[in-house]
């Protein structure tokens, strides 16, 4: 701390606490102590208040006990001279700011407040992890994001947790100028960093500054807003407390664990721009104690001695004193700073192409108004293969555009295109093929004003009117390819070549060759079983996040995130030798049903520090495999049905086992190994290994819809495997029913054969 | 042989006591400094061999190769002789726990009703490491049981000592492969006092083995128990304000000196002393009221918890009743000179013995008894009043220093995070980066034949000026406070760069007062919790730090040092070496112990010397833990100082200002 | 155009500000305004034919902005020898390294 800030941040922590209890009293007295409070869409009641205390608070009344400890942690202020100690001090304070905060927010919500209106906005994004719209906000025509809900911070977890997102920024204020503002926002999507935008400097705020810009804000550009004041900020501290629940497998009032969770594995940091005040100083002593840093672009007392967070506490980096002479060179040794204060580590490749590029981009959707041309879909096809050829076949950097280029494409048309990647390497696998020719969507996608859906020969792909504009041509198509394989897979590729086909004939001719290969790989894949490899993978990368977590890859269990297949691992291995993959020896089967091996077993041991004793790979009813948080769906057993459901990350709906996905994602998350209950990866389900020990596909009573829709060839082919060709009908869905009875009803009428079959219990 | 008769100034570098020592040589009073120059030390004695331990001797074994009657080496003897002193010594502390543990008994039976746990968590804390089940007991009930149990570590017939398991793994593993894990606290002591009876253990490196073992029943025995105890009894010391040194006394106000070590009948009388009747009676007697101002460790314990301030140090206790305004000294145990009876007599002070341990001739005697503490205590304060007319001219020297103490072991984790987050992180990472060079224990005494806190101001300054953290207990901690070493200030005016930087980062000043010397137990649970808390090793000896008593001379400090050492620290004593015959009792103590148990002691007079040396055992742990070297140029950069250039802008000026100095 | 800055304790946040802005920048005659809750000060330019200061104090007010008044309460005083209450009441009496520090450092303490 120093004195200015430690003064400050108290004075501000008395206040808001003070108005806090103000609006408390205010709301009791007028809607009752009774009345419920809750931000939206999320498991964890007010997860500060839940985090840190314990507190299962969903009335207005339970807020009261809430606010006395903040009370309890407030302190005098410093003096002007012969102060007394101020640090622990002020960091209490900042505790007693956030729940404070935290507290004003669920009680704006409580009046309609929150989400904060902010007429005319639409948030970009309309996937389905998208939360609905907020719980119902008052304003129809258009308001701010208010809280992340659950849905949203497990499908960013896979990223966290992999490193793609390196970590989150929390924006506080309003950027210099408008053209900074941009700046900055830019630095931070280059980086795929998250970010949380709240606060406001005479009136204004960096989320008016964007959204003069136009720039894209919403979950799929990483860029959320969440409120035009610094209370707001809160809903960041909410979001970190939450990913130590969910990833790390914290308990509510673990708030040591939960702030030093933060501190070590969450790169998270507040940049506090333009001019500093009461509140803002409060809420940064707040997140402080998370262990994340403050930057600010304007003249504050610096704190640099470390401690509380691993690097320095608090920078002051003034604006105007910074190198540059564009708004972007600034902003760019502004965000860079922030990232050396955080120790967040990032590998970014140089993509030479006219848009900006990034991760952050790859969610972006180009709509039929905004786009020049397209590629694929329902007028066109687009295909893309990647092989391994001869060292001294493939010319490295040789980037072709054979044939006609889309200029001569009416706006808004679309022709048919090949991607051909020809790859070569000392290193290079044949198995290695398709994994890398699955990094062309996320490559591709990462550029601004490219869309990307789909892959091998129903790819779909977009471009943008601006990014055409800006000079974007198919032959940068090739030069990202050619950047993003050597820069991520450098240890193998040695050499990368790309052709670009348009012209009619080698079009044709290569798309034949490319669907012979896939054919091939099919085969390949499907034809591996468990028992024909010696070596299953572990996957470590959750454990960044969920300390005591291993997830184990078999040929016929892929990761639970379902990112991660066994021959992901294996090339990912190959790789990385020291990296999150590792290879299993299998060891001795003690139990093929179940699937319990000596070296899985001695594995898991080790892996998770002795919190999980054994593993069986094909049951959830015994030892099931543990999850971080970042599973796809999740299995769970319903007694009277004899059977399981699945449930999708992507519905929300209510499920018979009386939860939605949201509160049984606490249940199965944080390496917490819990008989009944499973996180896994949607294509698990249709494996031969899909639970044999349990009774295998037979026993699925209940599946969220969208599986039914997304993997309907599959199912087909799984149910005829059971030798129960109308099985899917059997099986019921959430517009089927979300209850027990109704489940019953559905089964008893169908003649599911879980029914009949042997208690699971 | 003439003796040199020092200069005032000579005598103490401490401004108010150069003023009293001036008055005393006017009128002729006889003070302990005037007595150091009238009287040489024995120097036979001094020098450690000199044996008496029987009716055969005295022997003096001054020449080379010379035995006692009985064949004692010179080695043997020295050993004895400082052994001897550390017995002594780790009575006192531990005799010191003792007697709170009963009163914390009488306080949960109810038998002491002024007394009352006042640190319910202290208790809690204190109740897990002595094995005691905190499981929905009344805190009376508590407290009973943690009384018993304190009490038990003193005579426990089996076992080891509780508090032992506090030390990192890794230190406990060397005692316990030494051998010299102590059993009981008063066993230890026992021990000392029969190995060196005559005719048995005569082998000095075995004698001093025993004595680490002993000692480390005082450290993390009596000393901690009795820091626990007081804590639990009076409250956990946190920052405070208070001012030192004789200034503090008052020309209008009836003065109570509170003098010696316990805090037990002190905390009554400085609750007496606020008490609306005495005041009242106080006024009646022509006073504006009562004023209360501590000496020594007494001063040192109600400093931390009651922000009572200081008069002064060992030395200045004379002093305060020359300046004619102290109406009573209330003295209790240890380092009280029996002096004090005379000058007081030449004075209307009037000298209060209470101890049942300690009398003096002459003095008033009024015993305590802590069941009737707060009775006693309005006794003691009435007398005072009492006396308050018969004051003459009074000559209190215009010195006195702010200070902010407290620094409790507790408070110092709390400051570096708060509630949530409080660990010793920060300072480990401050010492790791090189922010903190390292740090400095400066503790003890003082001692009439070094020039009167200027060895504490010398190397206090060196320190501060190489950015290493000071912690200090005792007379030498007093020493600091009136140097106004105890001033958040003074970190910007002395502290060097990256200590300025971590001082205003938590808002302490650069040397902190940790409390009394039985308090030094905090700075071993300091360094304990540095040890385990990662990035400085493993164990105590592990740790860029010294710790030193320049000024010392009871034998309460050898104990502290031998117990430092034992539990892995560097220790330096100023002054004189009390094992200076004997060449090999040195070498053991030094090489031999450092070889043992990692810490090592040493004797050095020379303040300089005191200085490079500690600088040099700093640097050297830095590079075996594989630290950066220090470098002062790297720090420097925080604060306030620039916010504070913006503040000066009118309002329209500094809302574009925050944003720098526009680029060239 | 004329300006005045006017002192405003209880601005302390941004939520104030805005709330200050609208209800200044209602008001005819008011030109710009920058409120700083970092200062807790506004500047405001205005025509003076159109608007008397009084008048743009009598709006604060009425916003819940009193020129000059409502400093921050501090709800917690220390005593007269600056001892701070909560070291008592909050009662943190650690005596050694949490064993959760350590287990969730993980790697990154080994320095």
């Amino acid at each position: 701390m120093s004195r200015y800030i430690a003064t400050r941040a108290i004075r501000g922590a008395n206040a808001i606490v003070a108005e806090a209890d103000g609006l408390l009293n205010k709301a009791i007295a007028e809607k009752g102590g009774d009345f419920p409070v809750a931000f939206p869409n999320t498991a964890y009641y007010l997860p500060v208040m839940y985090g840190m205390l314990g507190a299962e608070v969903s009335t207005l009344g339970q807020i009261e006990p809430i606010l006395e400890h903040a009370k309890n942690l407030l302190h005098p202020l410093p003096d002007e001279q012969l102060w007394t100690p101020y640090l622990g001090e002020t960091l209490d304070c900042g505790m007693s700011t956030l729940l404070a905060a935290e507290a004003i927010e669920a009680i704006r919500f409580v009046y309609g407040e929150q989400p904060e209106p902010y007429p005319g906005l639409e948030l970009a994004g309309a996937t389905s992890f998208t939360s609905p719209d907020n719980g119902g906000g008052p304003a129809a025509d258009g308001h701010l994001n208010g809280p992340i809900d659950d849905i949203q911070l497990r499908s960013w977890g896979i990223q966290l947790v992999d490193g793609r997102m390196p970590g989150f920024a929390a924006i506080i204020g309003a950027a210099h100028s408008n053209k900074a503002a941009v700046a900055i926002i830019r630095e931070l999507q280059k980086r795929n960093i998250l970010t949380f935008l709240t606060g406001n400097v005479n009136g204004r705020s960096i989320i008016d500054q964007l959204v003069e810009e136009g720039v894209e804000i919403g979950y799929d550009t990483y860029i959320v807003p969440f409120g035009r004041d610094t209370i707001s900020a809160i809903y960041a501290a909410g979001f970190a407390t939450r990913s130590a629940l969910t990833f790390g497998g914290m308990k509510g009032g673990q708030w040591r664990e939960i702030l030093l969770y933060n501190k070590f594995r969450v790169f998270a940091f507040g940049l506090a721009l333009g001019e500093v005040d009461d509140l803002k100083y409060a809420t940064a002593a707040g997140v402080l104690s998370y262990g994340f840093p403050v930057i600010a672009d304007t003249i504050i007392p610096e704190i640099l001695p470390t401690g509380v967070t691993r690097y320095e506490h608090v920078i002051s980096m003034p604006w105007n004193e910074i190198e540059g002479k564009t708004e972007e060179e600034k902003a760019a040794k502004l965000v860079q700073k922030c990232i050396e204060v955080r120790g967040v580590k990032i590998q970014i490749t140089e993509v030479p192409i006219p848009v900006p590029y990034g991760s952050a981009f790859e969610g972006e959707v180009v709509r039929r108004a905004d786009m020049r041309v397209e590629f694929g879909g329902k007028n066109s096809r687009a295909f893309e293969y990647l092989l391994m050829a001869d060292k001294d076949e493939v010319e490295d950097g040789k980037i072709e555009l054979i044939g006609p280029g889309f200029e001569e494409i009416e706006e808004g048309g679309y022709m048919n295109m090949g991607i051909v990647v020809e790859v070569a390497g000392r290193k290079m696998e044949k198995d290695f093929e398709p994994v890398l020719e699955r990094q062309i969507h996320y490559f591709v996608n990462g550029a601004s004003g490219i869309q990307h859906i789909g892959q091998r020969d129903i790819a779909w792909i977009r471009i943008s009117k601006t990014a055409v504009e800006k000079g974007l041509t198919l032959k940068h198509f090739g030069d990202i390819l050619y950047a993003r394989f050597h820069g991520d897979f450098g240890t193998i590729v040695d050499k990368v070549q790309v052709k670009i086909i348009t012209e009619p004939d080698l079009y044709a001719e290569w798309l034949e060759k490319a669907r012979a290969a896939y054919d091939e790989r099919n085969v390949r894949i499907g034809a591996m079983t468990d028992e024909s490899v010696e070596e299953f993978y572990s996957c470590t990368l959750c454990q960044s996040f969920a300390p005591d977590h291993v997830c184990v890859v078999s040929p016929q269990r892929l990761g639970l995130c379902g990112a991660y297949n066994w021959l992901d691992c294996k090339a990912s291995f190959q790789i990385n030798p020291t990296g999150p993959n590792q290879p299993i020896r299998k060891g001795q089967c003690l139990d093929p049903v179940k699937g319990y091996f000596v070296g899985v077993n001695d594995y898991a041991k080790s892996g998770s520090h002795g919190s999980v004793e054994m593993v069986a790979m094909y049951s959830i009813m015994e030892n099931p495999m543990t999850a971080c948080g970042c599973f796809e769906c999740i299995m769970m057993v319903i007694p009277e049905a004899n059977g399981f459901m699945i449930v999708s990350r992507e519905d929300t709906s209510m499920t018979p086992a009386g939860m939605t996905f949201s509160t049984l994602a606490g249940m199965a998350g944080g390496g917490l190994q819990t008989p009944g209950v499973m996180g896994i990866g949607k294509f698990y389900i249709i494996s031969p290994k899909f639970i044999p020990a349990d009774g295998g596909f037979k026993r699925v009573v209940w599946m969220s819809s969208i599986f039914k829709e997304q993997m309907a060839e599959q199912l087909k082919q799984v149910a005829e495997r059971e030798g129960d060709p109308d099985l899917i009908d059997k099986i019921a869905d959430e517009r089927i029913c979300t209850d027990v009875e109704g489940l019953l009803k559905h089964l008893q009428e169908k003649g599911h054969p879980a029914l009949t079959m042997e208690s699971l219990l | 042989m003439a003796k040199k008769i020092r200069l005032p100034e000579e005598a103490s570098q401490d401004e108010a006591s150069i003023a009293l020592l001036k008055l005393a040589a006017e009128k002729g009073i006889e003070t302990a400094f005037s007595r150091a120059d009238a009287m040489a030390a024995c120097p036979i004695g001094s020098d450690g061999i000199c044996c008496k331990v029987c009716s055969m001797g005295p022997c003096r074994l001054v020449k080379e190769g010379q035995t006692g009657i009985c064949g004692a080496t010179v080695g043997t003897v020295a050993a004895r002789n400082f052994a001897r002193m550390v017995a002594a010594g780790a009575a006192s502390h531990s005799d010191h726990g003792r007697d709170l543990a009963y009163t914390l008994l009488a306080a949960a039976e109810g038998h002491a009703p002024d007394y009352k746990v006042r640190d319910p968590a202290k208790l809690k804390e204190m109740a897990g490491y002595l094995d005691v089940k905190v499981d929905g007991q009344t805190t009376e009930e508590l407290a009973r049981e943690v009384a018993l149990a304190a009490l038990a570590e003193f005579g426990k017939p089996q076992g080891e000592i509780l508090n032992l398991k506090r030390a990192p793994a890794k230190r406990q593993e060397v005692w316990r492969k030494l051998g010299i894990t102590p059993r009981n606290i008063d066993r230890e002591i026992v021990e000392i006092m029969h190995r060196t009876h005559v005719g048995n253990d005569q082998d000095a490196e075995h004698i001093l083995d025993h004595v680490l073992r002993a000692a480390l029943g005082d450290g993390w025995g009596g000393s901690m128990l009795a820091t626990d105890l007081s804590d639990v009894l009076f409250g956990t010391p946190g920052p405070v304000f208070t001012e030192a040194n004789l200034g503090v006394l008052k020309d209008d106000e009836v003065n109570i000196i509170i003098h010696g070590h316990e805090p037990t009948l002190s905390e009554m009388i400085v609750a007496a002393t606020q008490d609306p009747e005495l005041i009242e009676y106080a006024k009646s007697k022509g006073a504006k009221g009562i004023n209360i101002a501590g000496i020594c460790c007494t001063a040192n314990e109600t400093l931390m918890r009651q922000g009572v301030p200081l008069a002064g140090n060992f030395l200045q206790q004379e002093l305060a009743i020359i300046t004619g305004s102290v109406e009573a000294m209330v003295v209790d145990i240890q380092c009280i000179m029996q002096s004090l009876a005379v000058l007081s007599d030449q004075f209307h002070t009037l000298l209060i013995t209470t101890s049942p341990k300690a009398k003096i001739t002459g003095a008033t005697h009024i015993e305590f008894d802590e069941h009737r503490a707060m009775e006693i205590a309005k006794e003691i304060v009435r007398k005072a009043v009492d006396r308050f007319p018969e004051r003459g001219k009074t000559a209190i020297p215009d010195h006195r220093a702010n200070m902010i103490p407290g620094f409790s072991h507790e408070y110092i984790n709390y400051a570096l995070g708060g509630y949530y987050r409080g660990s010793l992180r920060p300072l480990n990472d401050a010492i790791m980066s090189g922010r903190i060079r390292g740090v400095v224990a400066n503790i003890g005494c003082n001692n009439a034949r070094v020039c009167h806190d200027e060895v504490f101001r010398y190397v206090v300054t060196e320190f501060l000026k190489n950015d290493v953290l000071v912690v200090e207990t005792g007379c030498g901690a007093i020493a600091s406070a009136k140097q106004g070493y105890m001033t958040p200030e003074a970190a910007f005016e002395v502290a060097g760069p990256g200590l300025r930087e971590v001082c205003e980062t938590a808002g302490i000043p650069p040397v902190l007062h940790l409390g009394s010397c039985v308090d030094n137990s905090r700075i071993l649970t300091v360094l304990a919790q540095v040890a385990t808390e990662g990035g400085l090793g493993e164990d105590i000896c592990d740790i860029p730090a010294v710790g030193m008593a320049p000024e010392w001379m009871s034998e309460k400090a050898i104990s502290i040092a031998t117990y430092c050492v034992a539990s892995g620290a560097y220790v330096i004593m100023g002054h004189s070496s009390p094992v200076e015959g004997s060449e090999e009792v040195t070498r053991i103590i030094s090489d031999g112990w450092e070889e043992k148990v990692g810490g090592r002691l040493e004797f050095t007079n020379d303040p300089e010397e005191i200085v490079r040396r500690s600088l040099a055992h700093i640097d050297k742990k830095r590079a075996e833990l594989g630290l950066p070297e220090y470098d002062p140029t790297k720090w420097g950069k925080s604060g306030d100082w620039r916010i504070n250039q913006l503040l000066e802008l009118p309002f329209t000026e500094r809302i574009e200002a925050a944003y720098g100095n526009q680029a060239e | 155009m004329e300006k005045l800055i006017l002192e405003v304790p209880s601005m302390y946040a941004d939520h104030h500000v805005l709330t200050v802005r609208d209800a200044l920048t209602d008001l005819k005659g008011v030109d710009e305004v920058y409120a700083s809750s970092t200062w807790k000060q506004v500047l405001i330019s205005y025509d003076p034919a159109k608007v008397k200061p009084k008048a743009i104090e009598k709006t604060l007010a009425d916003a819940g902005y009193p020129v000059g008044e409502g400093e921050t309460p501090i709800l917690v005083k220390a005593s007269a020898i600056k001892r701070d209450p909560k070291w008592e009441t909050l009662g943190v009496r650690t005596t050694k390294t949490n064993q959760i520090d350590i287990d969730m450092s993980g790697e990154h303490r080994r320095y």
